[in-house]
């Protein structure tokens, strides 16, 4: 301690530092940029001279994250050695320098000026580059950001067949400009925020103003607001803030990564927030019929779609109750099954040492554990491993007599049902569920699955996403909404949108109001 | 979590009962034999082996413990709900069916569908040994059920009658049951199951039968069968002439009515009828001859239904339903007489009228011709 | 090399010499399913019966699933070991859960055994305890049951569901029986099996129940007295059927189904005489009738219910009556006595062979209707 009482205080620290504001003096910036980024190899700091009387300037960015053609052509260029061009021939005395290095020397399209250290580390840490002169207590920011990214590529885990195949990446005005592009009213709004205490994330939310209701809007803003973390990488983070009820497994926002699925929200009055680094885009409200819609609904001519809708319902159902349907069966509802089947079940259960509660329970963890295995494995041995799983695991079990084939065929019809949901929170959701029915249909069979269905239920419906009921519009019931569900609605006769509370403007087609812009 | 678990068993812990068979053995006690099929694993070159039948008996002082009886030599738990059978032993139909109609009636697991029949001749050991030789049906006793329905379709001799029927009909006065026979008969060194004939039942108990030709006019008498029935008819003196038509469609209508004081029931019955075959060299499918055919059918048809009234009528067995029909219509009246019904029914009056219209043939629209 | 590594090759190596000395490959061993013990000319007869393995499919519709493999020696551990002079395999008598006791070992001294089955850590000690009755344990065990593979896991399932369905006889524990042979005040049962003639051919079936005085076999109780046993042991029971004759005259009789019951048994000292309190609480539903009578009726439900107590009573009492005349306290109630009235047990204990026949019981036996399932009265017929 004494050690370092005893050291000239000369320095304070960058705690400090960071919540004042620049100071006039060059060689106080420059001391106090060194404070701040001392160890930081990436930072690069230019000083430099320039017009007549000689003015001391000093230029900072950090490696990698600027263009440094732009900065060279459009900053250092024109102070240098273009600065003649003005009329007062370099002399710079009694001038204001930074006014007029601000509107007539240098040529960024983007140019802001800053007074706090706060606002200007933030700038250059997002790949802005700082100018700063001697005697002026505001360091001017370019927009010079420029960095290695990825292209813009087909999401993999929402494929669809027909329509756009862009999807988001982690470069957020990347991920805006897709989405201005698709809706160019200037009703959408993009509004921006930063969050996290280090990694000064930024944070945008849009939505088209005049549907999406103003309370819904102020509340979102509101909770994002009131996040005070560390550091926002995905978001997933922003989304355990924000949600209404934290303890539950259904997911009351959407995750998707594709731009036109998120327009199409935006459309019917939802709010999309995106997080810079992360190419998934929150969306919300989100409630539970959307878990089997998939963007591929709408851009499929709607006699397909719908029906392609309703096998899905079927898969989410069977994916959800069928082994434990089939257990139920098998130890408590004899009589359900036809005479025959049952011979044959019998049959193949002759000799099978678990019970059948036991043996479906092993094959649905062996089926989840390949599932996982699947997902995080190299793809090159992934064919390898489902080859091993699927055929050789299933086929020797059955042959083995550890377990009858009728439950590998229910494990399997599951397993691809279970493939069918679209979304993959949904199916997470469905996966841990289906366990809790398999429990019950082995305690007491339909009496069983039928408790836990109303237990889901109950929590279902005493959710609310925003505000918005989780079960809209099944309960509560919303007849003139409820034929979305089920089928997809043609376009021609969809002409409304989903009822949101507070929502201005319902029409879609016809005779709405004019969304200007 | 307490009452969980309450009927749980795993199927290969327990028998799938495919028939069972209440029979009263001499000492009094009352015989319950249950038969079920021994599952047999598919082999791995995926061919399947015939599946094996088994029977197992109890006996006890009442159905239930005779039931359960079975429990003291036999390891498995029985589901009783497949059982799409029940026969039912001659000497205990003969004792008296109360015996086990309480059981039939009260017991949760068994099905109300389950189709009844009387096992005469021979003793339900018997029947079930025969059933279990027989190996071509996935079980014997589900062939039994495919039998009497299909029979019903083609030749329209027995009427099925399912449990809850029987019950019924033994609770429900002005109407008792009637229940298909099944006997053994034996070919060669088989054994084979064959229907004959039904068991007349009054106050619970056997007191008759109907032979064939009587089962037929009780089958035409069913207002619930819509299809089946052969009939073939002797065309002309001589024996080899033989004109055979099938019954494709048919309704069958009973009403009352009130004549100088006496009861008489009106039969209406409206056949549709398919040609089906020309015995002998006679062309009889010839438009001229339509007429006659369907009148030959329709004095057939009343014949049969004739001696079925009469054999019911001899026994003073209500098996046609004829109280409750009376009740339907003639409340007043069945209120005055229902006490003496029982002197009442032998003496009523009927009147049989047959329609019979011949609207169909098979591929040919003439008899075939010989050279 | 570090001391780290001495001591994990050290660990390693030891692992290996104490391993491998009790390793049996499945496949060179036989799985026995069932025990069967019998005295024959003076020595120990012992039958195992050895399940046949086979894969699902391979089951050859005539060939039973085990093999019955017997050996007779002068002490169990000999007759055990003696079975591997004619069986190539080793013989795994950890899977037994049936043990097969024979009636002329039973009549004879258990105490031939006893210590045997106690101290050899490889019988199951929750295996399934039978007397075969007038068979040889070795022929029960030959025996197939319907439907199953292996009349070992058979008869416990039989004695179970038996329980369940018919309440007669109740499943005796290896434990249970050697703790009731050992203990003073207690003597043991165990459900006997004999073979019989059915229409597939030889069967087990479950007769009588076999009461043991001390090391000796005293007699049997019939099916009527074992359900007056069930009903005597303290403690809860589920399930049984009781027959009973209808309140009307006429031949009718009505099936009760009993759901659940609890006993309690008490000993009271009255002027040191000591008498058995025993207290039975039961519920039960209406199962089935016979005849016509009219007799599920609200008034007649009383009448019914004191008919099923009489009966339950009357079971009991015949039990009580049997196990008096042989003799053998197969209730326990010394050893009610013992831990109710110390004292009295004390004074009495030595002779309670003696005073066990006179002993005095007050039964009271309570009995509720509560169901009548699909229908709630009597079928009127026309």
């Amino acid at each position: 301690m004494r050690y370092i009482k005893n050291k000239p205080e000369s320095k304070p620290s960058p705690q400090e530092v960071i919540h004042t504001d620049i100071p006039a003096s060059l060689d106080e910036i420059r001391s106090q940029l060194d404070t701040l980024y001392q160890f930081c190899s990436d930072i690069v700091i230019r000083e430099f001279v320039f017009g007549n009387p000689e003015t001391r300037g000093l230029m900072v960015y950090f490696d990698g994250l600027v263009n440094k053609d732009e900065i060279e052509n459009n900053i250092l260029r024109p102070l240098l050695l273009d600065i003649d061009m003005l009329d007062v021939k370099g002399d710079l005395t009694h001038r204001d320098i930074i006014n007029d290095v601000k509107t007539r020397i240098i040529s960024p399209a983007e140019l802001k000026g800053v007074k706090t250290w706060d606002e200007l580390i933030r700038r250059i840490g997002s790949g802005d580059c700082a100018l700063l002169i001697d005697g002026y207590g505001e360091g001017l920011v370019a927009g010079t950001r420029s960095w290695q990214s990825r292209g813009i590529e087909s999401p993999d885990n929402e494929v669809v067949i027909f329509g756009p195949k862009e999807g988001f990446n982690e470069t957020l005005r990347f991920n805006t400009a897709q989405l201005r592009r698709r809706i160019k009213s200037s009703n959408f709004k993009i509004e921006s925020f930063v969050l996290g205490r280090i990694t000064k994330t930024d944070v945008i939310i849009c939505y088209i103003k005049n549907i999406a209701p103003d309370s819904m809007v102020e509340e979102v803003k509101k909770r994002v607001n009131g996040i005070d973390i560390d550091g926002i990488l995905d978001t997933n983070y922003i989304k355990e803030f924000i949600i209404d009820d934290n303890k539950t497994l259904f997911s009351q926002v959407m995750h998707t990564e594709r731009p036109d699925r998120v327009c199409g929200q935006l459309l019917e009055g939802k709010i999309c927030i995106l997080v810079d680094g992360s190419p998934m885009a929150l969306v919300l409200p989100s409630t539970f019929t959307d878990y089997i819609t998939t963007p591929d609904d709408y851009y499929t001519y709607y006699i397909p779609a719908s029906l392609l809708r309703l096998l899905r319902f079927t898969a989410f159902w069977m994916s959800l109750l069928l082994p434990s349907l089939y257990v139920a069966v098998i130890t408590y509802h004899h009589e359900m099954i036809p005479t025959a089947l049952l011979l044959t079940i019998a049959a193949s259960r002759e000799g099978v040492p678990f019970p059948s509660f036991v043996e479906a329970l092993l094959l649905e963890a062996m089926f989840e554990m390949l599932r996982e295995a699947g997902l995080r494995l190299p793809r090159a041995v992934g064919p390898a491993v489902s080859i091993v799983g699927a055929l050789i695991i299933g086929d020797a079990a059955v042959r083995a007599g550890l377990v009858s084939t009728p439950m590998v065929v229910v494990v399997a019809a599951t397993g691809i049902a279970s493939f069918v949901t679209p979304s993959y929170n949904a199916s997470l959701v469905v996966r841990i569920l289906r366990f809790g029915f398999l429990f019950a249909s082995a305690v007491l069979g339909f009496l069983g699955i039928m408790i836990v269905l109303v237990i889901v239920l109950l929590k279902m419906v005493s959710l609310s996403s925003f505000g918005v009921p989780y079960l809209a519009p099944l309960a509560p019931l919303n007849l003139a909404q409820i034929s979305d569900i089920m089928v997809r609605r043609p376009w021609f006769v969809n002409r409304s949108r989903p009822y949101l509370e507070g929502m201005r403007n319902q029409q879609r087609q016809g005779n709405g109001k004019d969304e200007g812009g | 979590m307490l009452g969980s678990c309450y009927d749980l068993h795993e199927i290969n812990d327990a028998a799938i009962a495919q028939n069972f068979s209440l029979d009263l053995l001499e000492n009094g006690q009352v015989a319950f034999l249950a038969q079920t099929t021994q599952p047999v694993p598919r082999s791995e070159t995926g061919e399947t082996q015939p599946s094996q039948n088994i029977s197992v008996m109890g006996t006890g002082r009442t159905a239930a413990e005779a039931a359960r009886g079975m429990f003291l030599h036999f390891s498995r738990l029985f589901l009783w709900i497949h059982a799409n059978t029940l026969f039912i032993g001659e000497n205990l139909a003969r004792q008296d069916l109360t015996l086990i109609s309480d059981f039939l009636m009260r017991n949760r697991n068994l099905r109300f569908q389950t189709c009844v029949y009387l096992v005469c001749g021979v003793s339900i050991q018997d029947i079930h040994k025969a059933m279990n030789e027989r190996g071509f049906a996935i079980t014997s006793a589900r062939g039994i059920t495919q039998q009497i329905e299909t029979q019903a379709e083609e030749l329209g001799y027995y009427t099925p009658l399912a449990n809850i029927e029987l019950l019924e009909r033994m609770l429900t006065p002005g109407i008792e049951p009637a229940l298909p026979q099944l006997t053994v008969i034996k070919e060669g060194d088989k054994d084979r199951i064959v229907l004959q004939g039904m068991g007349v039942i009054k106050n619970n108990r056997l007191i008759g039968k109907l032979n064939p030709e009587q089962s037929q006019g009780y089958y035409y008498l069913q207002s619930k069968k819509k299809q089946g029935g052969l009939i073939s008819i002797a065309w002309s003196d001589s024996p080899n002439a033989m004109a055979v038509m099938h019954c494709t469609q048919f309704t069958s209508n009973t009403r009352p009515f009130i004549q100088e004081g006496k009861l008489n029931m009106k039969i209406d019955i409206k056949c549709e009828l398919q040609y089906l075959e020309t015995i002998g060299d006679d062309n009889i499918y010839v438009p001229a001859n339509q007429q006659r055919l369907e009148y030959l059918a329709e004095e057939k048809i009343k014949q049969q239904v004739r001696s079925c009234i009469i054999q019911a009528q001899q026994l003073n067995s209500d098996i046609l339903g004829w109280g409750l029909t009376t009740a339907r219509y003639q409340p007043g009246w069945w209120e005055d007489m229902a006490a003496q019904w029982d002197q009442v029914f032998p003496v009523v009056g009927s009147q049989v009228e047959v329609e019979c219209i011949l609207c169909s043939d098979g591929l040919s629209r003439e008899s075939f011709r010989f050279n | 090399m570090s001391k780290e590594s001495i001591i994990l090759l050290l660990f390693i190596m030891v692992l290996f010499i104490i391993g491998g000395c009790q390793t049996q490959e499945l496949n060179e061993s036989g799985v026995v399913a069932g025990l069967g013990i019998d005295l024959e000319e003076e020595e120990l007869q012992v039958s195992m019966q050895m399940a046949r393995p086979a894969l699902p499919g391979q089951s050859s519709g005539s060939e039973p699933a085990f093999e019955v493999v017997s050996a007779k020696g002068r002490s169990l551990s000999e007759g055990l070991r003696k079975i591997t002079l004619l069986f190539p395999r080793n013989p795994l008598v950890a899977q037994a859960n049936l043990l097969v006791i024979g009636e002329e070992l039973a009549k004879t001294d258990l105490a031939l055994i006893a210590d045997s089955i106690l101290r050899n850590p490889s019988i199951r000690k929750n295996a399934v305890v039978v007397v075969a009755r007038e068979v040889s344990p070795k022929d029960v065990l030959n025996t197939q049951v319907a439907m199953e593979s292996l009349s070992a896991t058979a008869i416990p399932r039989m004695l179970r569901n038996q329980e369940r369905q018919m309440g007669i006889y109740q499943e005796v524990s290896l434990e249970e029986f050697l703790n009731k042979l050992a203990r003073p005040g207690v003597d043991p049962t165990a459900p006997a099996v004999t073979l019989i003639d059915s229409i597939n051919g030889k069967a087990i079936r479950l007769e009588g129940t076999a009461v043991f005085k001390g090391r000796e076999m005293a007699g049997y109780l019939d099916s009527r007295e074992s359900r007056g046993l069930r009903f005597l042991n303290p403690g809860r029971i589920q399930g049984g059927l009781i027959n009973i004759p209808a309140p009307f005259e006429g031949p009718g009789r009505v099936g009760i189904e009993i759901i659940r019951s609890q006993t309690k048994v008490e000993a009271a000292n009255t002027d040191g005489q000591i008498v058995m309190r025993i207290t039975y609480i039961g519920e039960g539903n209406y199962y089935e009738q016979t005849g016509e009578a009219d007799i599920l009726r609200l008034e007649n439900i009383p009448v019914l219910e004191s008919i099923c107590a009489e009966q339950i009573k009357s079971d009991m009492q015949a039990c009580i009556k049997q196990a008096q005349k042989l003799k053998s306290d197969i209730f326990g109630w010394g050893n009610i006595v013992y831990s109710q009235h110390p004292a009295v047990w004390a004074e009495l204990g030595p002779d309670w062979e003696e005073i066990f026949p006179g002993v005095k019981t007050e039964i009271k036996v309570e009995f509720e209707l509560r169901r009548t399932y699909v229908t709630d009265q009597s079928l009127h017929y026309q």
